[in-house]
């Protein structure tokens, strides 16, 4: 790779891609569960999972679980492999 | 854009964080159904005992067996959805298979005799499995330990005529509980 990906650097965004690339069978993840790993507010965890689904490095589903409006996140193979290669990336750096 | 190692190692260091804590709720969440099954299989088998000694026996006979079942039959589930690598039922199998031979080994090398030893070394060993369990995968699961450990040696200390009620009802609701709480992480 010959840089780092700008989307994926971001903070926040790295942490959600993190998580969602840690799930076996790059299962969804609910919106709860990515607050919970990465400490974030709703507001700003919201924006960061949108710019990283216009980027269509993951998919967002929403609707209804037990009677309650759910959204879930599901990193998408392109998002997976700008993930890895980012890590690569990263991995370079520091030899 | 242009990083510089250190860059590097405060990202990669954000991805380990992001990674373990991911892993530590997912577990979280897939014990949380073990717990409660267990839970059940321990109010039950404390219950029994309650009524009588043979009851007890009886008791907890049956719900261990139906426990083991069922903890079998959620292995098989996550698998077919996906929710666990193939290897995790084999993990689940290995660890009930390992306390059961440990704690036939021990009753044998003790010469446990009677139901409430058997019950407090079965019950110990279970808080020592969360404890070592929890110190590798999170601190919830080590604190359920240390808090059934606890519970065993007031039960044993305390309430020796009724050890094996107390133990069966008090750790159950314990590892319910805990369940419910660790299945919402």
């Amino acid at each position: 790779m010959d840089g780092p990906d700008e989307i994926i650097h971001q903070s926040l965004r790295l942490k959600i891609m993190a998580a969602l690339r840690n799930e076996p069978g790059e299962a969804a993840l609910e919106f709860k569960r990515l607050k919970a790993i990465t400490g974030a507010t709703d507001g700003n965890l919201g924006r960061q999972i949108t710019t990283l689904a216009d980027a269509d490095y993951i998919s967002v589903a929403k609707d209804f679980h037990e009677n309650r409006p759910r959204t879930r996140a599901k990193i998408t193979k392109k998002g997976a492999n700008a993930f890895d290669a980012h890590v690569a990336y990263l991995k370079s750096l520091i030899g | 854009m242009t990083l510089d190692s250190n860059d590097a190692k405060r990202a990669l260091a954000d991805i380990e964080s992001a990674t373990d804590k991911s892993s530590a709720l997912r577990g979280y969440a897939s014990a949380g159904n073990y717990l409660i099954v267990w839970g059940v299989v321990w109010i039950v088998g404390g219950a029994a005992s309650f009524i009588s000694p043979a009851a007890g026996r009886l008791g907890w006979t049956v719900a261990v067996l139906a426990g083991t079942a069922i903890s079998i039959a959620l292995g098989v589930r996550a698998q077919n959805h996906g929710a666990a690598s193939k290897a995790v039922l084999g993990k689940v199998l290995t660890t009930m298979l390992v306390m059961a031979l440990i704690s036939a080994a021990l009753s044998y090398v003790l010469n446990i005799g009677s139901m409430r030893e058997a019950t407090a070394l079965q019950s110990l060993l279970v808080a020592g499995a969360y404890m070592v369990f929890g110190a590798w995968r999170g601190a919830r699961v080590f604190a359920l330990g240390f808090a059934l450990g606890a519970a065993v040696l007031v039960g044993w200390i305390f309430l020796p005529a009724q050890f094996e009620a107390f133990i069966g009802l008090t750790g159950g609701l314990m590892l319910a509980v805990s369940g419910f709480w660790l299945r919402r992480a």
